[in-house]
């Protein structure tokens, strides 16, 4: 349904659909995943997430934000970036969406 | 000459008041003089009318201060369900300032179809519900009397506690009160005409058919790509909602009226809380996003609990 793979510039690339099933475990393997420095999340083929599995997401980029110092999500999808700030969220996680 | 309109003699609770007026000079006048007594008492205040009846009235009020707010009723309100929100950060705003303030808000025009009607009505009705118990603000609710419905004009009796009619002030005998606001709201919904599609699911794993099903039906109805994808995000939450809380099965129907495309979601679980969908969710709660999101995204949500279970509506329209 959805995986978690490092892409060839090094940005960690979430694709699929991420929906209440496995919203958690995406979240938790996200945080597993990012180990690098100054992390890119890459949400271009993140095809749906629903509002948990953007929570999730959120929880996850924030604590990696605090590990790493900062963090890049990039490709969003004009939903998910509605409901990003819909939910506040571009104002908990510190996460820089572009 | 900006007629004027009784004061409330600084009423210590929120006030929710119809104001009757007659044809669109006769709301300039009164609203007028609503908004240039609220600059006189220098309350901030927020009117949510139509752009055009914007206009008039800045024409009529000439320069009007910062704390002097408005916004596109046609935009805002275009689901009534997300009117109360606004009104709730307007009031936040003003109440952590301290200062009293008013609104104007016209949710209700003559081209509201039937559906959108009952949800407008149900608005004026929570907003007694809202804002029960919260610090003193004078909100006013303009009907055109001369445009609206005999019906929809005695709806307003029942929704506020008062009404303006003229240049007195009455309290309503038809208002319908806080217990009945607060019970399950049971209106009828109009059964669907035309073609409907079915689905049933038990199961989380099943709403990636759904979305689906969502996707290709509101593609074929000639919603647009952006709009689709967050009406499936919408029906998906409402869905997923349906099933951990009512526990499943579900089932889905939808249909398109000549404007909008409708997806139903229906158990037999019961949702009690009048308010839900339409208070600003904290980021730091666990849950009670799902509806208030659904709100923000679709044209129009319709709740209803009855006896035999929940039925939530969405419709979208092609625009």
């Amino acid at each position: 349904m959805y995986r978690i793979h490092a892409g060839t510039d090094g940005a960690l690339n979430l694709e699929g659909e991420i929906d209440a099933s496995c919203s958690e475990e995406a979240g938790s393997r996200l945080l597993a995943a990012a180990t690098q420095t100054d992390p890119c999340v890459d949400l271009t083929n993140l095809r749906f997430a629903d509002v948990a599995a953007i929570r999730a997401i959120a929880a996850a980029v924030h604590l990696i934000a605090l590990r790493a110092g900062s963090i890049e999500l990039r490709g969003a999808s004009p939903t998910f970036r509605k409901t990003w700030e819909l939910l506040q969220l571009d104002r908990a996680a510190a996460a820089r969406m572009n | 000459m900006l007629s004027q309109i009784p004061v409330t003699n600084g009423d210590s609770r929120f006030v929710h008041e119809a104001l009757l007026y007659s044809g669109i000079d006769d709301f300039v006048v009164r609203v007028g003089a609503f908004v240039a007594d609220s600059i006189e008492a220098n309350e901030p205040i927020l009117v949510a009318v139509s752009n055009l009846k914007r206009e008039l009235l800045c024409e009529a009020l000439g320069e009007v201060p910062d704390f002097v707010q408005f916004a596109d009723m046609a935009e805002l309100g275009r689901n009534p369900g997300r009117i109360i929100p606004a009104w709730r950060r307007f009031a936040d705003e003003n109440v952590a300032r301290g200062t009293r303030f008013r609104g104007v808000g016209e949710p209700i025009w003559p081209e509201r179809t039937a559906d959108e009607l009952i949800e407008c009505v149900r608005h004026e009705s929570l907003l007694n519900l809202a804002f029960e118990g919260s610090p003193a603000w004078w909100l006013i609710c303009p009907y055109d009397i001369k445009l609206l419905s005999p019906t929809v004009v005695e709806e307003a009796f029942r929704t506020h506690p008062s009404v303006l009619d003229g240049d007195s002030r009455s309290t309503s005998a038809s208002y319908q009160g806080l217990a009945a606001i607060d019970a399950p709201f049971d209106v009828p919904l109009a059964e669907p005409v035309g073609n409907v599609t079915t689905m049933i699911i038990d199961r989380l794993e099943q709403l990636e058919a759904l979305r689906r099903m969502v996707d290709m039906h509101s593609t074929r109805f000639g919603v647009d790509r952006s709009r689709t994808a967050d009406l499936t995000l919408a029906v998906n939450e409402v869905a997923t909602n349906s099933l951990r809380y009512a526990g499943g099965p579900s089932t889905i129907r939808t249909w398109n009226s000549h404007t909008a495309i409708v997806f139903e979601v229906s158990d037999d679980g019961r949702i009690d809380d009048a308010l839900i969908g339409r208070r600003i969710p904290s980021v730091d709660r666990e849950s009670g996003f799902g509806l208030w999101l659904v709100h923000q995204l679709c044209d129009l949500v319709q709740v209803r609990t009855y006896e035999t279970g929940t039925v939530v509506r969405l419709q979208m329209t092609r625009a």
